[in-house]
């Protein structure tokens, strides 16, 4: 057993983060609200890669503490709260972005936020799922920003709320369309040109560069690994209905990573050094027809030796 | 460590704002400059490192002269720095290889328990040093500028006052970097600057052996010249009493040293009988010790 996984060892997993088309649509559009300190609702369809593109631009956009006292934290993301729809939930998860902070009542926590975003330098604030976001949240985002814009600070920032989103309404419309002055001024932080931006999957020809990319994380494991040739099927597979129920014409990363990680998989556990039409098929349609199947799980493993096990209860 | 970058997992266990310890600096003037940069009132991040620990663990050290090891240990995480620097900040490695096998406890030092700062120091740099504990030391070395124990409005300095800004005083607002200057004599400074050379001497070179040989001289020298008591720094007669080495302090050997007029080429040159035990520790070094004293916390 020992001399056989030495010969095949197990198929190992690559999860690099990969600068797909998406991902340079995506966050060409944070680097621009960054740079212009412009507010933006950005919506993409789930699994799109919203939240792994948020996560590289904070780790690439200069972030750091010194150890003499000096933080930087130009881009400070955070997932909104589901917690609570108290604008105290969303302070939290502000502050914890900092590393250790210590309770505090709110009143104090408000100045605090206001005092340690300008001291780190944040000039753009990314919401993630901020479909989640409720009034309050909104209306403490519009509170700490116009602080930080106010002397003695006048830093203004940049806010993207990014919405996981489907079909065509568009995010927060409902709470927008309020009377008050609030959502008025809200409103009209937005920027001029592109206030709501739909950021779509990838085209025929972004999954064959993609498919380029997956080519050469797994070609120590497969040699003779070839996926551009399926690239139009894969397309055709990953937007059927079922999978783009929005009707989009476009492939998420999600969808596109999980058909070729399991089709590789398959294709090395039976040692192949390729992967063929008809495991990509096999997958493929697991994921389309078989996707809301409930799997029975019954019988013995096979690495079980039929003995059962009896401990002590103390 | 040098920069902590974000997707470093101590990104999200140090301070927002982290704060490295300057020379000399005391545990406490470290707490509040973190309560400064991180924009906290006084005594929050003191809180922090002793969230969660039994109130019995804060009281047996109300001088910080020495901390915890555990005390050093959370805020060396929080500052992302090595344990090494923070244990700089009290007299701790000092006094356990002074009093080894002891843990080391603020009484072997006979620190002052009250608080004081030098106005000069806070306003360079906000630092309060380690001298600050020292018994017999009453005037900044550097800045010849007594150190304040009460504010001008008359209430007692205190190093943490929740709820105020750091290095204020809590009662009437004043910055400690406001307070007066009041300058010491040049008798006084001399007489303290030979009770520092006696602290360098046993914090820097001392070993239980060194301690037992200081004691034995102090009495050998009284013996000869047959007095039962001395005139101690701060002005009073004192009877001297038989004590064990490891039952008394630093500052009274300090204190009986000088007032017999003795020199540290004296206790060095001591060449009288010691306790046996006396040797048992001299040549450990303090990081031999240090793992049984952190069990005991």
């Amino acid at each position: 057993m020992a001399h056989s996984e030495q010969e095949h060892p197990p198929f190992l997993l690559r999860r690099n983060f990969i600068l797909t088309p998406f991902e340079k649509r995506f966050q060409r559009l944070l680097r621009n609200a960054w740079q212009r300190r412009s507010w933006h609702i950005i919506a993409a369809v789930p699994g799109s890669g919203k939240s792994l593109g948020i996560h590289d631009l904070v780790a690439h956009s200069g972030a750091h503490k010194e150890a003499e006292g000096r933080t930087v934290l130009p881009v400070l993301a955070v997932r909104a709260p589901k917690n609570g729809a108290t604008e105290q939930a969303l302070g939290q998860a502000l502050s914890a972005a900092f590393g250790v902070v210590p309770n505090m009542p709110w009143y104090l926590r408000r100045t605090w936020l206001v005092q340690i975003l300008a001291s780190t330098q944040v000039e753009c604030i990314i919401v993630d799922d901020a479909q989640d976001l409720e009034r309050h949240h909104l209306a403490f985002l519009k509170e700490l920003t116009d602080n930080l814009a106010a002397p003695p600070y006048e830093r203004p920032v940049g806010l993207c709320l990014v919405v996981a989103h489907s079909g065509t309404v568009a995010p927060f419309k409902e709470i927008f369309i309020h009377p008050g002055i609030l959502w008025r001024q809200f409103r009209r932080r937005f920027d001029t040109e592109r206030p709501v931006c739909t950021v779509l999957g990838h085209t025929a020809d972004e999954v064959r560069l993609i498919l380029t990319a997956f080519e050469d994380l797994y070609r120590s494991q497969l040699p003779d690994l070839q996926l551009r040739p399926w690239a139009d099927s894969i397309f055709t597979w990953l937007t059927h209905p079922i999978l783009d129920p929005d009707v989009t014409g476009r492939v998420t990363m999600d969808h596109l990573t999980r058909l070729v990680t399991s089709s590789l998989l398959r294709a090395y556990e039976q040692k192949a050094t390729n992967v063929d039409a008809a495991t990509l098929t096999e997958v493929a349609e697991m994921m389309i027809l078989k996707r809301d199947e409930v799997v029975p799980i019954d019988g013995i493993p096979d690495d079980d030796d039929g003995e059962l096990l009896i401990d002590e209860v103390n | 460590m040098n920069a902590i970058e974000t997707w470093h997992s101590a990104w999200s266990t140090t301070f927002p704002h982290r704060v490295v310890p300057q020379a000399e600096e005391w545990f406490p003037g470290l707490l509040l400059r973190c309560d400064l940069a991180n924009h906290w009132t006084s005594k929050t991040a003191m809180a922090l490192i002793t969230h969660g620990r039994p109130r019995a663990a804060l009281t047996a050290t109300p001088t910080l002269a020495v901390v915890p090891l555990w005390m050093s240990a959370v805020l060396a995480e929080c500052l992302a720095l090595p344990l090494e620097g923070l244990l700089a900040t009290t007299y701790h490695r000092e006094l356990m290889r002074l009093y080894a096998p002891l843990v080391p406890h603020w009484k072997q030092l006979n620190a002052t328990c009250v608080f004081r700062v030098c106005p000069e120091c806070v306003t360079q740099d906000h630092l309060l040093t380690r001298l600050l504990v020292l018994p017999h030391i009453h005037a900044c070395p550097q800045h010849h500028v007594a150190l304040l124990r009460v504010c001008q409005c008359g209430h007692a300095l205190s190093a943490f006052s929740r709820g105020t800004q750091p290095f204020l005083c809590k009662h009437c607002g004043l910055e400690w970097a406001k307070l007066a200057r009041l300058p010491a004599s040049d008798e006084q400074m001399r007489k303290e600057q030979e009770v520092l050379t006696w602290f360098a001497f046993f914090l820097t070179e001392g070993t239980p052996e060194l301690l037992a040989r200081a004691l034995h001289l102090v009495r050998s020298t009284m013996r000869k010249r047959k007095m039962t008591s001395v005139l101690s720094l701060d002005g009073t007669m004192r009877y001297v009493e038989r004590h064990h080495v490891q039952s008394i302090s630093l500052g009274y050997v300090v204190d009986l040293l000088m007032s017999l007029g003795l020199a540290p080429d004296d206790v060095r040159g001591y060449d009288g009988p010691l306790p046996w035990w006396s040797r048992q520790f001299s040549s450990l070094g303090a990081s031999a010790i240090l793992p049984m004293e952190q069990e005991r916390d």
